[in-house]
């Protein structure tokens, strides 16, 4: 066994853990995440208060305001806007990622390791957080079955997220405040407004996979069919990724002021 | 419409097709070679058509900060893409060429170290990231090469500046890479620390290496380096051996201004030796000019004794960076 162990070390995967677990460590080392757990715990309180009124079966709108609004539109794009841009672009502003660089690593390898991170802690904080809190104000009737759709669509709505501002901060050092106005323009008002921009909505593929779980066969005009939105998550997942490693394969260190 | 159009711009037997003076071929078994390297921030020149080979020894890259030394570093550490010329790591390009950093190391000038890990830590992670097939080992031989075993399980961020340009150092020769290339290590340094690095530095050149550090502190490059090359406004302005440049250093017309007890007799007593070429007058201030640096610094007291005047102050009025390298740029 330890012999195994050993050899293992010289492969190429624990590169990749190592990476990750660096990672992970950065993200998770500062004040920022605890920051963000309070902010996933908010909508299982409000959920929590809503169900001791009493309101909770009897008004579904209000558990629609606080999945959707709350969580889908606010807390998932914000966690995964935080780690996305956090796990590599703040790291080759501030000059730490360069150790990283001057390696003998395939820039490849290290997106992957970091994307995979940024996308775990987003997944992580976000899809439990709308388990609970579906769970809590019986979404979508009786079971368990709308709280397992919030939290698979959510999870899949914080993997594309991450990944997309994961490229947009190796694309841009203004990934951050880039990141809040698609949130809060385009998402928040542009994409409910006009119907041909659904397909570039991030809330719109997690909106429709969510309902299609818990309601499986009935459409809502409203949203995108669940196929298309689950194509479309996964392209916009891969064209990021290969943006992302494209950009840090020839990822040029900012002018010095030597 | 140019028949040279195919000719090969470098390579084995090639030359140069375009204009200039330089052939461009790579030099076999070169460690680092620059031929004609330019890199440009869309119309300001950072670096003009640099070259230079590269051998083993400490090699001192020496300019006035703003002179484009950080540039020429991060295009050899492949972190930068000329925008013409080659830059050859043991002849392959460094640019988008991971392989390189098996045989090279790289100390930046900033702060790069994630504060929360320790110094052990930090040098295991370099070690492991290369794959190294025994890292803990490696990082505690690094540690303790660079002196920082006592402090080896503190996080980087309790570390003075001098401990953590030390652990960078580490980090960056873990995997016992021949290449070092150090972006102003001495910056931020006390003058023990910076006595310290430079005896590093010295024994990791008498093991063979090829250090590269840049500096703009004149003296730093005299006592560690054996070869220098100044950069003034990214160009190459001279390069050799350091004893050769510090000679056109001090040989070049110097101005000193003083203030004696009686200067009008002190100019009269100067103005006859023969380092002294010109003396000033004015305002309470005498100022005079040598082509003899040395000899004109033995000769003053001896002058100004038999005057009988007393100096009260000497300054030399040029001896800033920017004036020896711009001196070095007119010749």
């Amino acid at each position: 066994m330890a012999a195994g162990g050993s050899a293992a070390s010289r492969g190429p995967g624990p590169v990749k853990v190592t990476i990750a677990a660096l990672t992970a460590r950065s993200l998770l080392g500062r004040r920022r995440s605890l920051l963000l757990a309070l902010l996933a715990l908010l909508p299982v309180a409000i959920a929590i208060l809503v169900r001791l009124s009493g309101k909770a079966g009897a008004d579904q709108e209000i558990a629609t305001a606080i999945m959707d609004r709350l969580i889908v539109t606010t807390l998932l794009p914000i966690v995964a806007l935080v780690f996305g841009t956090a796990a590599l672009g703040a790291e080759l502003e501030d000059g730490t990622a360069v150790f990283l660089l001057v390696k003998p690593i395939d820039r490849w390898r290290i997106v992957v390791a970091k994307l995979t991170v940024a996308i775990g802690l987003s997944v992580a904080l976000v899809a439990p957080a709308s388990f609970v809190a579906g769970a809590i104000l019986g979404v979508g009737g009786t079971g368990l079955t709308g709280a397992i759709g919030a939290a698979v669509g959510t999870a899949i709505g914080a993997t594309v997220y991450a990944t997309v501002f994961f490229a947009l901060s190796l694309v841009t050092g203004r990934a951050l405040a880039i990141g809040l106005i698609y949130i809060l323009v385009w998402e928040g008002v542009l994409a409910g407004l006009l119907d041909g921009t659904r397909v570039f909505s991030i809330r719109q593929y997690t909106l429709s996979i969510s309902a299609a779980i818990t309601n499986p066969g009935v459409t809502d005009p409203n949203l995108l069919d669940a196929r298309t939105a689950l194509v479309l998550a996964i392209v916009a997942i891969v064209a990021a990724a290969v943006i992302a490693v494209r950009r840090l394969a020839s990822f040029e260190i900012g002018q010095a002021d030597d | 419409m140019s028949p040279n159009v195919d000719a090969p711009l470098w390579g084995p037997g090639s030359v140069h097709a375009g204009r200039g003076p330089a052939p461009r071929v790579l030099t076999p078994g070169a460690a680092v070679e620059l031929l004609g390297v330019s890199r440009w921030y869309g119309n300001v020149v950072a670096v003009n058509d640099i070259s230079f080979v590269l051998g083993s020894g400490v090699t001192g890259l020496l300019g006035p900060n703003g002179a484009g030394k950080s540039t020429i570093l991060h295009m050899i550490a492949g972190l930068l893409r000329p925008s013409d010329g080659v830059v050859a790591i043991r002849g392959g390009s460094s640019w988008r060429n991971p392989a390189i950093y098996r045989d090279l190391g790289l100390v930046p000038e900033r702060e790069s170290v994630h504060s929360f890990l320790t110094g052990f830590q930090f040098a295991q992670l370099n070690a492991r990231l290369q794959r190294l097939p025994d890292p803990d080992a490696a990082a505690r031989r690094a540690i303790a090469t660079v002196g920082l075993t006592d402090a080896a399980d503190r996080a980087v961020g309790t570390y003075s500046k001098g401990m953590r340009q030390r652990v960078k150092i580490a980090g960056a020769l873990v995997h016992d890479p021949s290449i070092l290339l150090l972006d102003e290590p001495f910056n931020g340094m006390d003058p023990r620390q910076r006595l310290q690095m430079m005896e590093l530095l010295g024994r990791m050149a008498d093991e063979g290496r090829v250090i590269l550090f840049s500096s703009h502190i004149l003296e730093e490059v005299e006592r560690l380096a054996q070869n220098v090359l100044v950069i003034v406004s990214g160009r190459l302005a001279a390069s050799g051996d350091f004893r050769e440049i510090r000679r056109l250093m001090t040989d070049r017309p110097h101005t000193f201004t003083m203030r004696s007890s009686d200067d009008r007799r002190l100019a009269a007593a100067l103005v006859g030796h023969p380092s002294v070429f010109g003396v000033q007058l004015d305002q309470g201030r005498l100022s005079v000019r040598t082509s003899d640096y040395a000899g004109f610094a033995r000769a003053l007291p001896g002058l100004a004794r038999a005057g009988g005047v007393s100096i009260l102050e000497l300054r030399p009025t040029d001896e800033d960076l920017e004036s020896v390298f711009g001196y070095l740029v007119q010749r």
